[in-house]
């Protein structure tokens, strides 16, 4: 379950921890390549994490800044999962700190765009292209905090169950529940959205 | 080291990990044969394989449908941003941490102890506190009361003749000396000093 193993991936010469090192004494070409590495698996977990491709970028950002900032302190060897886990778990960091100081702002702008959309039922029409992703991300905006984190890092991260317990604080049992509750709830709300689209569609026809 | 499976607490949890490959050797052989065995086992593993599949395609629906190239624009940001970043670290000066000059640790009670000292030598000065023995206060037993350092040097006196009697050195010596005192006889208290 993973979004990386069905891409074309960079040829992994080079592991990620030699790069790490690289990256301590300021070999730029080394950063580079972790940054291309990570690219994708990154901004789509922290685009779904958080539900905005700008934020998600600007989270990227402040990742990649946070990484060079507390490379020296990178201990491959410390915890399971080596520099993905630890890529993985800056960027859930930057994520939760975001919503801890947007957190009002982000409640009154969700507020604001439910408004809109039953002010103008036919601007969501106009997505139709991006309607799957749109339900998509309604639902997993639906789950639990921490049953989403897991599931994103599971999908987007590829990361493994030992690793994501170790990542989010929480014993690998709870982890575990916490997934299986997470794909409950998003099998769930996915066909129950799917059912609303056909109705939607065939009000609209009549 | 069939441990971890024990460890799990629902068997979705246990076939979540047998799904994904991720049990030890030793439980994944256990639970190869517990499906042999149980057909309920089966069920909710073709349950949880079912679930898991279905979420996965739903996501992949959307991610496959995504192109696949790395955006260049949005690496290049995040590349630039961690350029400047390098750059302000190396610009920064070099800013030489102030080494605080820390007493040893055991200086500290000798130093309380020195200041305890010297506060109570400053109230012995001015009289709050005495050091000297304790002299009772015989203005009741006596209308005319007897000098201290009298008293004081009496009971001090090695060579004094009455001892403590029924009490006291100091107590004996303020008796007797009360009573000389009382008789007017000069000579008598001139004799016990």
């Amino acid at each position: 379950m993973s979004v990386q193993g069905r891409e074309e991936r960079l040829p992994v010469a080079v592991s990620d921890e030699a790069l790490v090192e690289q990256m301590r004494t300021g070999t730029e070409p080394a950063g580079e390549e972790l940054v291309r590495r990570y690219y994708r698996p990154l901004t789509r977990y922290l685009h779904r994490l958080c539900g905005s491709e700008q934020l998600a970028e600007e989270l990227h950002q402040q990742t990649w800044l946070s990484v060079l900032e507390h490379v020296s302190r990178f201990d491959a060897s410390a915890g399971s999962g080596g520099f993905k886990a630890w890529v993985f778990r800056i960027a859930t960091n930057k994520a939760n700190d975001h919503w801890r100081s947007h957190g009002r702002e982000k409640a009154a702008k969700s507020g604001l765009r439910l408004l809109t959309e039953e002010e103008a039922p036919e601007a969501s029409f106009r997505l139709e292209a991006s309607e799957q992703e749109r339900k998509l991300q309604e639902a997993i905006d639906q789950l639990p905090a921490n049953q989403r984190e897991v599931l994103l890092l599971r999908y987007y991260g590829n990361l493994k169950f030992v690793e994501i317990a170790d990542l989010v604080g929480c014993p690998l049992n709870t982890a575990l529940g916490r997934m299986h509750k997470a794909m409950l709830k998003l099998k769930s709300l996915m066909d129950t959205g799917a059912d609303d689209g056909e109705c939607d569609v065939q009000t609209r026809e009549q | 080291m069939a441990s971890v499976m024990y460890k799990l607490g629902s068997n979705e949890a246990v076939l979540l990990m047998y799904l994904a490959d991720e049990l030890p050797a030793e439980d994944r052989a256990e639970v190869e044969q517990m499906l042999a065995s149980d057909e309920s086992l089966r069920r909710q593993l073709s349950a949880v394989g079912d679930l898991q599949a279905s979420v996965t395609g739903r996501l992949d629906d959307v991610e496959i449908a995504k192109p696949a190239r790395v955006d260049e624009a949005a690496v290049g940001r995040a590349l630039r941003e961690m350029r400047r970043y390098r750059l302000e670290c190396a610009a920064r000066p070099t800013v030489e941490v102030a080494v605080r000059r820390r007493w040893p640790k055991w200086s500290y009670p000798i130093a309380a102890a020195a200041a305890l000292v010297f506060v109570l030598i400053g109230l012995w000065g001015v009289g709050v506190v005495n050091f000297g023995p304790d002299v009772p206060n015989s203005s009741a037993v006596s209308p005319v009361a007897p000098d201290d350092d009298i008293l004081n040097q009496l009971a001090l006196n090695e060579g004094w003749p009455f001892g403590p009697v029924g009490g006291t050195g100091l107590d004996e010596a303020t008796r007797r000396a009360d009573e000389l005192q009382a008789s007017d006889d000069d000579d008598g208290l001139l004799l016990m000093l």
